[in-house]
């Protein structure tokens, strides 16, 4: 009996403990919410997940952090964010290297990029661009491929690292060209940009915000954007498919939870995040950063990871770039 | 020249603004205290700070963030000094007589050293940036990948000299560390190494980890094992200032160091963290009190920290006139600018001449700030000496503890912190350095990464170390530096095994 | 006795690494001059280590002597379990109740310390760390058991 009795008030001690729980699930937010950037702070996924998280906070009236995960090509954070509990306040600044490369490079990878998340909004998309030094002889792409051609085993090409999308672009450029490239990876933008500068390496793959500056100020000359149409703000820049080469990828940086949030709770984020972008200060700030708002809906960034997942597996096969 | 002063006197008008001034001084005063906290550093700090700047005009956001970037060096120092903790490369070799002064009861003569140095330094590299920064950036592009070996390698020669004993065990401790450093993910192929399958160590094994098991923890435990030895530490706390005869050592010290930091400082990547060991190098070849080296030299403190001080401030040349980071700290920076709507690079000094003066002038303000906030403060770090040690060590352990864990929210850098802490105490049994290990981790991989791409730029063709001229004379300093470290050595092994053996 | 004992053991601890990173390597490709595998630089480093290795345990047989010291077992085991309790409980049981556990553990280390005087540390540095890490820094850790947050 006395057991009895005791079981009977553990068992209504536990439901009030978890009644809160619950209740506090229903009403998003129930605390503080954290947005798990899978990178080292400071690179461009850091700097846009804080403007985000700026933004979302004064519209939802918790505070929003900013928890950095850095660490095995973006996937360790997005691990955690995976393995979170899908109320609502976990999030994780999910990007074209923790969802869409990363899964092809990884063998041991335990999440599934599209099913183990639940994939909210775009934030914000990045076309690459392919800079050359301004002394170069290279005009355009016809005069890479000539240059390339001309060189035994092939034009010496820089990206920011092995198995970035930069030198992913570098690899399906050299398949639909049909010619030899050396890749010169670099850790980060930064390096590969001075060698390039510094007249060291002819030519690299960049993303525009970290290039922007250097075309605007005449360091480095761009070539080709990857974009599908030409960008706003260097207008004088052709895309690959005007050059006859059919490429256009942007690197993005997208808002996704974990697996089974309720779907109120999806749409009232998205909506928030829409918002928060579509202020004339944000829009000011990404277009300083060289990229574009995202406007998708959460069923159609869904279908886009998916797929970004098929599309770049076969091109991390050919570029030989393999981890564990 | 004149309109060098009219520029700095735009500049000085900008940093002496009172908005500025106030903000120079919160950022030393934040960044003093993160890097006092071991773990914490000014990148995970900065990028905390980042939103709060987006409201501020662009000068004095850039001008509270570089406060917090002297802030972190200087702290860095002062645990380093006190409590046997480096938290950053440059501060390694500070431990070395730091801590060792202050076991001499000189931590107050350490302290201020350390500030008055960086002090120095930071002025004249203030000046050298503002004289001929532009002038200065053609000095980094010259360095290319071959040039950038060799300098790594030289730097890695003379760290064998950081070892007080044996240079044969100094150079092991040294090829260790770059085996250490090779851990992780290849840079050019992408594969992991030595990673044993751990997501962990992926990204290869965190340098504060290291840092904080083989000196922090180790030295709790050695500490601990000997009651003796701790307590007279406590009971030796001299004269807080320096004596007439520290001060004489550690001018020239001074002045050395910071001409080498103004130069290293530079290269992007590298460069600055060369400056602090191999001012090191250099006093205690050149030094008159060389033979003090290993027991507490004034100068074993002076020379670095100012050539640490000089390295960070002229490591903005890069990122002022081409826009490119020399560390993350400065990629931060360039973040913080964009979002303002800056772009740093060349036409930033035509574009926006009092950010870019004001800039330069709020380096020198920075700096002022930091002896400002920290001479009188000297006198509270010395009374943290003369807690007692049961007290002081479980907090260094908390501290350690939390820092290491904050770096990347992630515990199993705590694990690899205590794995570090049992094999600094061997190392310490065995009269193993720790310091030159951390120097050839860090050098390692940048070395590395330079040698593959020059041999790849190259097509495999390695005369190219010897055609470029950069390279083929650091090459030779190298060798020299090399003759000279094991010539004596072996001679005076020699005569000790043989006086002995007679 | 000339035996120099510690170079010994320093020179045996540096070969172990030495061979234990050649045999690790094996896995790598070395790749050539021109493009250097993965495993190119390892065998550099740790062939010239073991070469280290040798000259050091070579010339330790001549510089001694110098005997192995003593290690202080309990105060390293101690020290080191705290810390790893740390790790261990940290992320479940939150900031404040791990910092108890472990400075009461790391306490044991010294024997001149009275229960009341840790008790005191604790509150000290409990309070401390909450200020410092929560209240100021806020660093992303958690401060009570997770149960009892949500």
């Amino acid at each position: 009996m006395a057991g009895e009795l005791t079981r009977r008030a553990l068992a209504a001690g536990a439901a009030l403990l978890a009644m809160p729980r619950l209740a506090r699930a229903q009403a998003w937010p129930s605390g503080p919410v954290r947005i798990v950037v899978p990178f080292a702070p400071g690179g461009s996924t850091d700097l846009t997940a804080r403007l985000v998280a700026d933004g979302l906070a004064q519209r939802i009236g918790v505070p929003v952090v900013v928890e950095n995960r850095p660490g095995a090509g973006a996937t360790t954070g997005s691990q955690v964010v995976a393995d979170a509990a899908p109320d609502g306040q976990t999030l994780v600044m999910s990007n074209i290297a923790s969802h869409a490369i990363s899964p092809a490079l990884y063998g041991n990878l335990r999440y599934d990029p599209v099913t183990s998340f639940t994939h909210i909004a775009m934030v914000i998309t990045n076309p690459s661009v392919w800079v050359v030094n301004p002394r170069s002889e290279i005009n355009n792409l016809a005069d890479l491929v000539q240059a390339a051609k001309a060189k035994p085993g092939g034009l010496d090409m820089a990206s920011s690292g092995a198995g970035s999308s930069n030198h992913l672009m570098l690899v399906r450029f050299s398949e639909l060209a049909g010619i030899e490239h050396t890749h010169i990876p670099f850790r980060g933008a930064g390096p590969a940009m001075t060698a390039v500068i510094a007249g060291q390496v002819p030519m690299m793959s960049d993303s525009l915000p970290s290039a922007a500056g250097h075309i605007r100020q005449g360091s480095v000359r761009a070539i080709a954007i990857s974009s599908a149409e030409r960008h706003p703000a260097f207008p004088d820049v052709p895309t690959f498919r005007e050059q006859g080469f059919d490429l256009s990828s942007t690197s993005w940086f997208a808002l996704s939870g974990p697996a089974g949030m309720q779907p109120a709770v999806v749409e009232r984020l998205h909506r928030e995040i829409m918002a928060v972008i579509a202020t004339p200060a944000s829009q000011q700030r990404f277009a300083e950063l060289g990229g574009t708002a995202g406007n998708m809906t959460p069923a159609e960034f869904t279908a886009f990871v998916a797929e970004e997942v098929a599309r770049w597996a076969p091109v991390v096969r050919a570029s030989g770039a393999t981890v564990g | 020249m004149e309109t060098l002063f009219a520029n700095l006197a735009l500049g000085f008008s900008v940093a002496f603004s009172f908005e500025n001034l106030t903000f120079a001084l919160l950022g030393a005063f934040i960044g003093t205290a993160i890097g006092v906290l071991p773990g914490i550093g000014p990148v995970a700090t900065i990028s905390l700070l980042l939103p709060i700047t987006f409201g501020m005009s662009p000068t004095t956001a850039i001008i509270m963030l570089a406060g917090i970037y002297y802030g972190s060096q200087y702290g860095g120092s002062t645990t380093a000094i006190l409590l046997n903790l480096p938290g950053e490369v440059s501060s390694v070799v500070t431990v070395i007589e730091g801590y060792k002064m202050a076991r001499n009861g000189r931590a107050g003569a350490a302290l201020a050293t350390a500030a008055l140095g960086s002090f120095f330094a930071g002025s004249v590299a203030t000046v050298v940036v503002a004289a001929s920064g532009p002038l200065l950036t053609s000095v980094a592009l010259s360095f290319g990948p071959a040039d950038y070996f060799s300098l790594m390698f030289l730097g890695l020669i003379i760290s064998a000299v950081l070892a007080q004993g044996s240079i044969v065990k100094g150079i092991g401790m040294v090829v260790l560390g770059v085996g250490l450093g090779l851990v992780g993910t290849d840079v050019q192929t992408g594969q992991q190494r030595f990673t044993f399958g751990v997501p962990e160590l992926s990204d290869g094994v965190g340098f504060v980890a290291i840092a904080m098991g083989m000196f922090g923890i180790a030295e709790i435990i050695l500490n601990l094992e000997r009651p003796e030895s701790r307590n007279v530490m406590t009971n030796k706390v001299g004269s807080l200032y320096l004596t007439r005869e520290e001060f004489r050592r550690a001018v020239p010290a001074v002045l050395r160091g910071t001409a080498l930091g103004t130069v290293l400082g530079i290269l992007p990547g590298g460069g600055a963290s060369l400056s602090a060991f191999g001012s090191y190098m250099v006093e205690r070849k050149v030094s008159k009190y060389r033979h003090l080296f290993g027991t507490g030299a004034i100068e074993g403190v002076a020379g670095p920290e100012a050539a640490n001080n000089a390295a960070a401030q002229s490591s903005f040349i890069p990122l002022l006139t081409l826009g490119i980071p020399a560390n993350a700290v400065m990629a931060l920076m360039v973040g913080a600018l964009i979002i303002q709507g800056i772009q740093p690079g060349p036409r930033m000094v035509e574009a926006q001449p009092d950010l870019f003066w004001g800039l330069i002038c709020s380096m020198w303000v920075g700096n002022l700030m930091l002896v400002i906030i920290n001479l009188p403060m000297i006198g509270m770090w010395v009374k943290l000496l003369e807690v007692p040690y049961r007290h002081l060590y479980p907090a260094i352990m908390i501290f350690c503890s939390i820092g290491i864990y904050s770096i990347n929210n992630n515990v199993f850098d705590v694990y690899l912190m205590v794995l570090f802490g049992i094999f600094g105490y061997l190392c310490s049994k065995l009269k193993l350095e720790g310091a030159p290990l951390l120097i050839g981790f860090v050098l390692g991989p940048m070395m590395e990464e330079h040698l593959r791409r020059a041999m790849l730029l190259s097509r495999g063709d390695i005369m190219v170390f010897i055609e470029r001229p950069i390279s083929a004379s650091m090459l030779a300093i190298a060798a020299i530096a090399l003759l000279a470290m094991l010539l004596p050595g072996l001679r005076s092994g020699k005569e000790k095994a043989m006086a002995e053996g007679g | 006795m000339k035996i120099n004992a510690k170079d010994l053991a320093a020179g045996l601890v540096l070969l172990a690494f030495a061979v234990a990173g050649l045999y690790l390597n094996l896995d790598h490709t070395l790749g050539n001059a021109r493009r250097m595998g993965p495993g190119y630089m390892p065998m550099l480093a740790f062939g010239l280590l073991f070469f280290l290795s040798i000259t050091i345990m070579g010339l330790a047989l001549f510089s001694g002597p110098d005997k192995l010291d003593r290690w202080a077992w309990r105060e390293m085991f101690l020290i080191l379990a705290a810390i790893c309790v740390f790790g261990l409980i940290l992320e479940k049981a939150g900031m404040l109740l791990t910092l108890t556990v472990t400075i009461a553990i790391s306490s044991l280390a010294d024997r001149t310390h009275k229960p009341l005087g840790v008790l005191g540390l604790i509150a000290f540095l409990v309070a401390l760390c909450w200020l410092v890490f929560i209240y100021w820094l806020d660093i992303r850790i958690p401060v009570w058991p997770t149960y009892f947050a949500y």
